[in-house]
C-alpha cells in the first residue's frame, strides 16, 4: 500500500500533474490496492479538514492580506522603506529587504510580496544602474522573510500538523525574520562596496520620516496587533484572522478611502482561489497523513534514525538537509503538510522543541523558494528583471549564505526560539 | 475534424467554463459574506453577552466552509493555477507535451468521475446525521465535494479540449498573485 502511495506520488509529481490532484489520486491508489479499505475513506478524510474550525483562519488571512495589498498601501510601505535604509550605500536594494518585511506584516505570502515588490522596485533599480541578475536574487531572496513575519501561511500549516499554538509560532517567526532582514541588508551593503554600485547620500529628513511613518501606520500595526490578541488570549487564530479582515476593510474605506467594490470582488475572489489551491493540498495530504499513520511510518522512521544516528545534532543536520531537498521540488505547503507528520515524532523522540522544528521547517522551505530547480519567488523575479535564472543563482551566493548561517543558528541554539 | 470542434464545440466549452466560473464566484462571495459577518458577530457578542457567543453562530462554517473552498478548488482550476512541478514538461518538444498535457487532464478527468460518485455514495449514508444546534443534515455539506468533483471533471474536459485545438497555449496562464506560499 505504502510503496504504491510513494510510486504514484513521485511519477506523478514528476509528469506535472498538480500537487494537490497528485496527493488525491495517489492516495485514492494506495487505498485500492489495500484489500480492507474503502474508497469512501478518501472522501472522509479530506471532508475531515474542511469542518477543521482553526483551518477558517487561511482564507481570513489571505483575504486580509489581498485587501491591504491591492490598494495605495503598497506604495507607502516602499516609501516607507526607503526612508529607513535609501541613505545607506545599497540602499535601493535594501528597500527590498526592508519592504518584505513590512509587507510580510501585511500578506504572509512569499509569492505575492516578490510579485508586487519586484513589479514595483526591479525596474526603479534598473533604471538607477543595479546588475538585473544581483536585483532578481535580492527580490527573490528577500521575499522569505514574509513568510516568517506575522501572519505566516506556512507557520499556521505547521500549526495544524504539529498542535503547537499559532500565537507561540507567530511569535517564534519575528527574531529569526528580523535576523535575515538585517543580514540581508548587510549582503546588499557589502555587495554595493565591493561592486561599486550607485549610491547617492542623502540626509535624513525627520519630516518626511514622520509623515511616511503616519500614512505606513495602519500596515505596521497589522502584525503587532495579530501578535498581541493571539499572545494575550483576547482571541482564537480564526477570530483573529477574522478581525484583520475588517481591520483592513476599515482601512481601505476610512483611512486610505481608496476601497471600491470591484477592489472587494476582486480581493475576495483571489483569496478564495488561493484557499482553493491550498485546501485541495490540505485535504490530499489529510489521507495521505493518515495512511502514513496507520502504516505506523512516522514512528518507525523516527525509531530508525534514532538507532542509527544516535546524536541528535546529526538527526537534526540530516532533517535540515531532507527539508532543503524536498523544499527545493516540491510546494512550501505540500511539503510541510507531508513533512511534518513524520518529523514532530522524531524530533519528540530526541527532545527538540516543536515549536523551534516549525522555525527550523519554515526556514529552510523558504530557501527552497529561491533554489533551482522548482524555486517559485526565484522565477517570478527572473522573469521581472528579464535575466536568466542561472545568473540570478549566481547572484544568489551571499544570500545563501546569510540564510544558511541564520539556518543552523535557530538549528542548533534553541533559546533562539522564544 | 478540427474546424467542427473549433466552430461547434468550442464556443459550448466557454460557455460552460463561463457557467463554472460564474457560479463557482457566486459561491464564494456569499460563504465569504456570511462566514466573515458570523465570526465577527461571534467575537462581538463573546465580549457583550453575558453567557458569551450564540454556539449557533459557530456552526455556521460546518455547512459554508466546504462550499467555500469547493468553490476556490473549482476555480482554480478553472485559472490552472494549481501549482505543479512543471520543469518536465517545460522541457519536452511541443508535441510530447501536448500528449502528455492531455494525458494529465484525462486522468483528472477520471479521478474526479469516480470521486463524484463515491461522494455522491457517502452524503447518503451520512443523511441521517444532523448538526446538534442548526439540525441541519450533514449531507448538505458533503454535497460540496461532490460539486467540487464535478466542477473539476468538467474543467477537465474543456482542458483536453483547449489542448487538442491550441496546444499549452490554450491553457489560461496562472495568476502569481493567487498563489499563497
Amino acid at each position: 500500500m505504502i510503496i504504491v502511495l510513494a510510486i504514484s506520488f513521485f511519477v506523478l509529481v514528476l509528469l506535472s500533474v498538480p500537487v494537490g490532484h497528485v496527493l488525491v489520486i495517489a492516495s485514492g491508489l494506495s487505498v485500492l490496492s489495500s484489500d480492507f479499505l474503502p474508497l469512501n475513506l478518501v472522501v472522509q478524510q479530506m471532508f475531515s479538514q474542511t469542518q477543521s474550525f482553526p483551518m477558517l483562519a487561511l482564507p481570513f488571512f489571505i483575504l486580509a492580506g489581498s485587501l491591504m495589498m491591492s490598494g495605495t498601501l503598497g506604495r507607502n510601505l516602499i516609501d516607507f522603506a526607503g526612508a529607513i535604509v535609501q541613505r545607506y550605500r545599497g540602499g535601493l536594494a535594501s528597500i527590498t529587504v526592508v519592504g518584505s518585511a513590512v509587507f510580510g506584516g501585511v500578506s504572509g505570502s512569499a509569492v505575492a510580496d516578490a510579485t508586487a515588490l519586484g513589479s514595483m522596485l526591479i525596474p526603479w533599480q534598473k533604471k538607477e544602474g543595479y546588475p538585473a541578475g544581483f536585483i532578481a536574487a535580492n527580490n527573490s531572496a528577500s521575499a522569505m522573510i514574509a513568510i516568517l513575519i506575522p501572519p505566516s501561511i506556512p507557520l499556521i500549516l505547521y500549526s495544524l500538523v504539529s498542535g503547537v499554538s499559532v500565537g507561540a509560532l507567530f511569535t517564534a517567526g519575528v527574531l529569526p525574520g528580523l535576523m535575515i532582514t538585517a543580514a540581508f541588508v548587510a549582503v546588499c551593503n557589502l555587495s554595493a562596496r565591493m561592486r561599486g554600485f550607485p549610491y547617492e547620500r542623502k540626509p535624513f529628513e525627520w519630516n518626511k520620516f514622520g509623515l511616511l511613518t503616519l500614512k505606513a501606520g495602519p500596515a505596521l500595526v497589522m502584525p503587532i496587533l495579530i501578535l498581541v490578541l493571539l499572545r494575550f488570549g483576547f482571541a482564537t487564530p480564526t477570530e483573529v484572522s477574522v478581525i484583520a479582515t475588517v481591520y483592513a476593510l476599515l482601512v481601505g474605506i476610512f483611512v486610505y478611502r481608496d476601497m471600491t467594490l470591484a477592489r472587494l470582488k476582486s480581493a475576495v475572489l483571489s483569496a478564495g482561489v488561493a484557499t482553493g489551491v491550498v485546501m485541495l493540498v490540505i485535504m490530499g495530504s489529510a489521507i495521505i497523513g493518515w495512511l502514513l499513520t496507520f502504516a505506523q511510518i512516522p514512528q518507525t522512521f523516527a525509531q530508525w534514525c534514532v538507532d542509527t544516528l544516535q546524536e541528535p545534532w546529526l538527526i537534526i543536520l540530516a532533517m535540515n538537509l531532507i527539508m532543503l531537498i524536498v523544499g527545493m521540488f516540491i510546494d512550501l505547503p505540500a511539503a510541510i503538510l507531508l513533512l511534518g507528520p513524520i518529523f514532530v515524532p522524531l524530533a519528540n523522540a530526541i527532545g527538540l522543541d516543536l515549536t523551534q522544528l516549525g522555525i527550523i521547517m519554515v526556514l529552510n522551505l523558504a530557501i527552497g523558494l529561491f533554489t533551482p530547480p522548482v524555486g517559485t519567488t526565484l522565477f517570478i523575479s527572473s522573469s521581472i528583471a528579464r535575466v536568466s535564472i542561472f545568473h540570478a543563482t549566481r547572484e544568489l551566493m551571499p544570500f545563501y549564505v546569510a540564510a544558511f548561517g541564520i539556518l543552523m543558528l535557530f538549528s542548533f541554539v534553541p533559546f533562539l526560539t522564544i | 475534424m478540427s474546424s467542427f470542434l473549433e466552430g461547434r464545440v468550442l464556443p459550448l466549452a466557454d460557455r460552460m467554463d463561463g457557467a463554472i466560473k460564474k457560479i463557482s464566484a457566486v459561491v464564494i462571495y456569499l460563504t465569504t459574506g456570511i462566514l466573515l459577518v458570523a465570526l465577527t458577530l461571534n467575537v462581538i457578542f463573546r465580549y457583550i453577552l453575558p453567557g458569551g457567543g450564540l454556539n449557533w453562530l459557530n456552526e455556521l462554517p460546518e455547512h459554508f466552509f466546504p462550499w467555500m473552498i469547493a468553490a476556490g478548488v473549482i476555480l482554480a482550476a478553472q485559472h490552472n493555477a494549481h501549482i505543479a512541478v512543471d520543469f518536465v514538461i517545460q522541457s519536452l518538444p511541443a508535441r510530447a507535451a501536448r500528449v502528455l498535457a492531455i494525458s494529465i487532464q484525462v486522468l483528472l478527468a477520471i479521478t474526479y468521475l469516480i470521486f463524484a460518485k463515491v461522494a455522491l455514495n457517502v452524503s447518503e449514508i451520512v443523511s441521517v446525521e444532523y448538526s446538534s444546534l442548526l439540525h441541519i443534515s450533514r449531507s448538505y455539506a458533503y454535497y460540496a465535494l461532490v460539486f467540487l468533483a464535478v466542477g473539476v471533471f468538467l474543467t477537465s474536459l474543456s482542458f483536453i479540449l483547449r489542448i487538442c485545438l491550441f496546444g499549452l497555449q490554450g491553457l489560461p496562464e496562472p495568476n502569481a498573485e493567487e498563489s499563497i506560499v
